[in-house]
């Protein structure tokens, strides 16, 4: 098997996205995605007053969960604990993949059969099981078809929406030992069906992600339609969830909400088909379920976003994946142009704190700030301002910049600084500005004919032949 | 370098950022009480189902038998797995057995080569339902395993009319659920199905690929 892709520094974030853009049937079936995905969230929400209600709701749900964090965290440890749950805490990627590969070799675990995560590909779980000799395979149809093609999901909720049935029915055929190609989707997904339902029956460990964790009860809460995420969950004699830090609610009661905007903004449903309650392993006497189940905590640059009070609303994410079906640019370039595990709008201000902002820090320029995120987001996250705020982070002078973000300062640039300080000074000083003005119209010829982005599309600006003051005066 | 834990140092750091506390937000305040009837409740419970392609029957108690083995013969299912909690209803249990084979799933994970191979349905009983999204609650238990609604391609739930409340938060509210939950609660409310291929909807993706609900007016 290939080595899967590795996610890819934003620095080629451009050429990346350019592709895109000049690709006609990449174009086609993004706004086909993102129109589909736009209709059906609107039907969800006919009542305008009754969706901000919500919205204001799920927003104070979310603020007050990581107002008390830490004592959340610690209840949840403590009533997982007690319902016989394993807790693991992890700062940092390898550390997560250290506790995965640990429990798995206690267990003589040979193959594990993974629902859908998106923290796990964050960690690059994948990467790290096969390093150390263990087989995983992804189990919901969309990851398994970007697995089965080596490639990373672009989007968050459907992870193979930039692949068209005739793609992935080459990809099937050409892949699959003794599968011939077809287009029809259902034949398709029974394929895959076939295909995984041997790998549930035989993995040793099934792995999945978490949507909500609820401190009072120590209640894992996964959403999905497919089932293997039951599968995933229930099978195997080792379930492993792995999630952040920070998607802990205090009370049961505050899990309809969120789960009702959550299924709702992410694809349109007012309920998805499968909401899969998990407390325990099994119980002495139950038939069925893990022997075990664990739990990993997952910081991976969480706690530096929750440091700073506006960079903290970053973490109030439910990860519906709104923001990038009504994103412009996402729409345009689709989710690998980002090269980072989570695209769109809240991969731009989620990554600079996983990945720091050096490496980050072109996302947060690639937006019109628009505000379509911040609109549609069900938990109200100022998503335009924390892009703006990124920039302003990025863009600051290293000396002074500070430690809200690691990677702070790596935009910045003396001679930009300097020519900002001298436009600056030349229209707060009258005579300055006129000497300036003097110039720029007698030496207009100077001025160049490429003038960067701006003479793509446009004809190149002179300065005029003779300053409006002039004009003025003269008449 | 530091000797404290990843959870140590993950806990201090969030300390350290001395978040103000806010208030509790009343998330089941926030839901106003129904008003509805429990028979157009339940009308709205099956619609819903019907919409998201389960099959919906209903019938009285004393004709439950019957009906579920007319539902056996319609669909061709040859092996029925059954657990714990119907098994001891055994006038139910004969009733079926002259339409059709019961695998009693009664040990721990000894049927489980059968439940992905050869059962053709799972037979389940269920908490009650969910009214405002079309949601059968089960909960599980030693009588209840969790397999027999997920593996086998059909799965037929017994849902009595008298466990159907509004909403979710009803239903948690109500029955106290921040007092305890069972190992596991599923809310199911269709066929199992995906829409990871271009959009186009598909059934029986890794769960059942027909949902057969049958309502029991105990009303």
């Amino acid at each position: 098997m290939n080595q899967p892709l590795h996610f890819v520094p934003s620095e080629e974030f451009r050429q990346r996205a350019q592709a895109v853009v000049e690709n006609p049937a990449l174009q086609k079936s993004f706004r086909g995605a993102m129109d589909f995905l736009q209709t059906k969230r609107l039907a969800q929400f006919p009542d305008d007053a009754a969706l901000q209600r919500l919205r204001d709701l799920g927003e104070s749900i979310r603020q007050y969960s990581l107002s008390k964090l830490p004592d959340l965290l610690e209840t949840l440890e403590t009533k997982l604990t007690a319902n016989g749950i394993q807790v693991h805490w992890a700062e940092t990627p390898e550390e997560a993949n250290r506790i995965f590969i640990d429990i798995a070799k206690a267990q003589n675990a040979r193959a594990v059969i993974k629902g859908k995560s998106m923290v796990s590909e964050e960690v690059e779980l994948n990467h790290a099981l096969q390093a150390a000799g263990i087989e995983a395979l992804e189990s919901d149809m969309g990851e398994y078809i970007v697995q089965l093609a080596d490639e990373k999901p672009s989007h968050i909720i459907m992870p193979a929406i930039h692949k068209t049935k005739v793609e992935i029915a080459e990809l099937f055929a050409e892949r699959i030992p003794g599968v011939d190609y077809t287009d029809s989707v259902d034949e398709l997904i029974q394929i895959g069906r076939k295909v995984l339902r041997d790998k549930f029956a035989s993995a040793d460990i099934g792995v999945s992600g978490v949507n909500v964790m609820v401190a009072e009860t120590g209640t894992l809460c996964l959403v999905e339609n497919e089932g293997n995420g039951r599968m995933s969950t229930t099978v195997p004699r080792v379930h492993i969830a792995i999630t952040g830090i920070e998607k802990v609610v205090e009370k049961l009661t505050h899990v309809p909400p969120l789960l009702s905007l959550l299924t709702r903004s992410a694809t349109g449903q007012a309920i998805t088909t499968y909401v899969n309650m998990i407390s325990s392993p099994r119980k002495p006497g139950e038939l069925d379920g893990p022997d075990e189940v664990h739990l990993i905590l997952l910081d991976n640059g969480r706690t530096q976003a929750y440091a700073d009070p506006q960079l903290r609303s970053t973490l109030q994410c439910i990860r519906c994946g709104a923001c990038m079906n009504h994103c412009p640019v996402y729409t345009r370039i689709g989710g690998h142009a980002y090269g980072t595990t989570y695209p769109g709008p809240i991969g731009k201000i989620i990554s600079p704190h996983l990945l720091g902002l050096d490496s980050t820090y072109a996302l947060a320029t690639a937006s019109t700030l628009c505000g379509a995120c911040a609109e549609v987001c069900p938990v109200r996250i100022p998503i335009p301002d924390l892009l703006i705020r990124l920039r302003t982070e990025a863009y600051k002078n290293p000396a002074t910049a500070g430690e809200a973000v690691r990677g702070a300062g790596s935009a910045y640039s003396s001679v930009a600084m300097a020519l900002w300080h001298g436009w600056a000074a030349t229209y707060r000083y009258p005579a300055l500005y006129r000497l300036f003005t003097w110039c720029a119209s007698r030496f207009r010829f100077l001025t160049p004919r490429k003038q960067g982005g701006w003479t793509r599309n446009h004809v190149a600006m002179q300065p005029a032949k003779r300053r409006f003051r002039d004009r003025v005066n003269r008449s | 370098m530091s000797q404290l834990s990843p959870r140590q140092r993950i806990l201090e750091k969030l300390r350290a950022a001395q978040a103000t506390p806010l208030a509790c937000p009343d998330a089941a305040g926030f839901y106003q009480p129904s008003t509805e009837d429990q028979a157009t409740r339940v009308e709205r419970l099956m619609l819903n189902m019907k919409n998201a392609m389960a099959e919906v029957h209903r019938c009285t108690a004393a004709d439950l038998g019957e009906c579920l083995s007319r539902t056996c013969k319609d669909k061709q299912i040859s092996l029925l797995a059954v657990g714990p909690e119907l098994l001891a209803d055994q006038s139910l249990c004969s009733r079926l057995c002259q339409q059709t084979s019961l695998l009693p799933v009664t040990q721990c994970r000894a049927d489980q080569p059968a439940l992905f191979d050869t059962v053709d349905a799972g037979l389940t009983l269920t908490h009650g339902g969910i009214a405002e999204t079309g949601t059968l609650v089960l909960w599980s238990g030693e009588q209840s395993p969790r397999l027999l609604s997920l593996v086998p391609p059909i799965h037929i739930a017994i849902l009595h009319a008298s466990r159907v409340v509004e909403s979710l938060m009803d239903m948690m509210v109500r029955e106290d659920w921040s007092a305890g939950l069972p190992t596991n609660v599923i809310l199911i409310s269709s066929p199992s199905k995906t829409a990871d291929i271009q959009q186009t909807l598909a059934y029986g993706a890794h769960g059942p690929k027909q949902l057969v609900v049958v309502l029991v007016e105990d009303r």
